[in-house]
């Protein structure tokens, strides 16, 4: 068992009686790129902030490195880039990152040596002592990431990190962010893209509606291999699965069905539609398997919710 | 794995150095000085025209008058009790506009406006606690509050020494500016104790809004709605009683308070003050215009401390 750096146990957090987070558990052992999953809404950004200590939870508990989330200590060991990354426009982008490392302990000599490495390695050298208003939203996000970096920190919290990036700009800070994962450091990133979560997560959690419905690693699910079939009728298709016992979710008119120890899911798909006067128009195995998970977990929390 | 937490305290000089530049280099500050300086500007302009001149034909006048005496000897103590009797200017004025306005203004930008902007929720993620975030702006604005008042009381100060005496000579003017340094250091004192006031409390209305217009402006709100309400209760409510809660009320107004903490440190007592209703209390008026400030900014960065920044 690695040694979790991140543990949240049975937190809450409720905005005047709504409950925007309830009851999630989660650990992120060290050295890991945790993502936290789901829509917007889900709870993910309460469960970020809470984490770096603006909001205190209502109930349970989040440490960081053994720390309350929240304490001097706790935020010692935090790099943070929030999902708006926005400072006042006056601050120039070499003063700013001095300022952040300052905070941080760092002599102001040493603050500005990694402030200027930092700005250069996300692609911002040259920009130094411009002032944050002069930059596009790309290079915004792009500042986001270098002054979460500034202090050193052992754990980085990412909130939505490629938002207002384009493809290219997406890529590039998805590579990053493996590599600071590879020097070492535990990330814990939210994103509701799931095709780039699958890119660089070793471990997810899937959050919706304030709750937390499944929790794994990308190993566990490279095992299995979801069949995704476009059919003219897919909710008939579905529940016809589901009563033969395999689990099948639904994405506007595709099916995706989940592999099920024991049963060869295409031909038992062709099977029934061949039964039941199904016209299948696409059929195709693997796909964006993360996404193919997360609408099945998603659709049976709800089915769960409307039955209850 | 070991905390790296810093000691607070210790980067309070750091942090200081570089809001300096941002604080001073806001558009908010400049209109603090020019708003604090202006008038003394006018005042200076008029003065030139009209009193200076004068000092020569006044200073004959009073040679005549006197023949043989030391002329700077024998008007020091006018010249001095007038610079002391400019003290409504600065209380009704100063206090009354640039002081309170602008200070809001440029004050409620450390938390309201820093919030706004998303600085403070940013910075308040880092291991420093999060009244050192605003701590240390107030400090680097009221640092530089002290000069720029100096400034303002200083030329004040000299446009009096000039339309006395002018016509001895620059050297006498200077002389004069110097003996009259005291008063100028007491007005400074008070007038900086105003801004203090006048801090703490757009820093209490800034707490729980991330709009800085609404913190400063809520400041000014409570202002006039003191005043109003004061003189409106004094009109309403007829005879003696009536004067008195609207006195009572004013001592609500930090002015109210330093205008008697000022006179008191002029004049040695509380004489020009005698037309007041209550006893004005020199003891209750330091302790409004010093305590109450600093409990309030004690609670504020108590609050602030633990709210949620949502």
């Amino acid at each position: 068992m690695l040694d979790p750096v991140i543990e949240v146990k049975e937190l809450y957090k409720y905005y005047d009686g709504f409950p925007a987070v309830r009851g999630i558990s989660f650990t992120v052992p060290r050295g890991t790129v945790f993502g936290l999953l789901g829509p917007n809404g889900a709870g993910k950004t309460t469960t970020i902030r809470v984490l770096v200590g603006l909001i205190k939870p209502s109930s349970g508990k989040a440490l960081i490195a053994g720390y309350p989330a929240g304490s001097l200590e706790a935020k010692s060991f935090i790099g943070y880039a929030p999902e708006r990354f926005s400072i006042a426009g006056g601050w120039r982008l070499l003063d700013f990152m001095v300022y952040t490392g300052i905070l941080h302990g760092l002599p102001r000599r040493v603050a500005e040596e990694r402030g200027l490495e930092l700005l250069e390695w996300v692609g911002l050298g040259g920009w130094e002592y411009e002032r944050f208003s002069e930059l596009s939203a790309g290079m915004k996000r792009r500042l986001g990431l270098a002054q979460a970096l500034v202090g050193d920190p052992e754990i980085l919290i990412l909130d939505e990190p490629t938002e207002h990036l384009d493809a290219l700009g997406r890529i590039e800070l998805l590579n990053k962010i493996r590599s600071l994962a590879e020097a070492g450091k535990t990330v814990l990133v939210s994103t509701h893209i799931l095709a780039e979560a699958e890119m660089v997560v070793d471990r997810f959690a899937i959050m919706h509606r304030g709750r937390i419905l499944h929790q794994g690693t990308m190993r566990d699910l490279a095992r299995s291999s979801s069949l995704v079939v476009e059919v003219d009728k897919p909710v008939l298709l579905r529940n016809l699965l589901r009563e033969k016992g395999v689990e099948a979710g639904l994405v506007g008119n595709r099916v995706v069905v989940s592999p099920t120890e024991g049963v060869d899911a295409d031909k038992l798909v062709l099977r029934l539609c061949l039964e039941h006067d199904v016209r299948i128009k696409r059929l195709e195995a693997g796909g964006s398997r993360l996404s193919d998970f997360f609408v099945k977990i998603v659709e049976e929390s709800e089915d769960g919710e409307q039955e209850a | 794995m070991g905390s790296k937490k810093p000691s607070a305290l210790r980067l309070l000089p750091a942090m200081m150095s570089l809001d300096t530049g941002l604080v001073l280099g806001s558009g908010r500050f400049l209109a603090f000085v020019l708003l604090t300086l202006l008038p003394v500007m006018i005042f200076m302009y008029v003065a030139g025209l009209f009193w200076v001149p004068q000092s020569w034909q006044n200073l004959r006048l009073y040679s005549l008058v006197n023949p043989g005496i030391d002329l700077y000897e024998g008007l020091r103590d006018e010249y001095l009790s007038v610079v002391k009797d400019l003290y409504p200017m600065y209380t009704g004025f100063w206090m009354g506009f640039p002081l309170l306005v602008v200070t809001s203004l440029v004050v409620s930008e450390f938390l309201a406006g820093e919030r706004a902007s998303g600085t403070f929720d940013l910075l308040a993620t880092r291991p420093v606690p999060r009244f050192m975030l605003v701590l240390s702006k107030l400090a680097v604005f009221l640092a530089a509050a002290i000069p720029v008042l100096y400034v303002t009381y200083l030329l004040t100060t000299a446009v009096v020494a000039a339309s006395f005496f002018q016509g001895l000579g620059v050297s006498t003017v200077l002389r004069a500016i110097w003996d009259a340094q005291g008063y100028i250091a007491k007005y400074v004192a008070v007038n900086w104790l105003y801004v203090f006031a006048v801090s703490s409390l757009t820093l209490a209305l800034s707490v729980r809004t991330t709009r800085s217009y609404v913190a400063a402006m809520g400041v000014v709100g409570y202002y006039i709605a003191l005043n109003v309400s004061a003189g409106v209760v004094g009109s309403m409510i007829s005879g003696r009683i009536g004067e008195l809660v609207s006195e009572v009320l004013r001592y609500a107004d930090f002015s109210y308070n330093a205008e008697t903490v000022l006179v008191r440190l002029l004049y040695g007592s509380l004489e020009p003050l005698s037309e007041r209703l209550l006893a004005p209390s020199f003891e209750a008026s330091l302790v409004i215009l010093v305590v109450v400030p600093s409990v309030l900014l004690a609670v504020t960065l108590l609050v602030l401390e633990r709210m949620d920044l949502v």
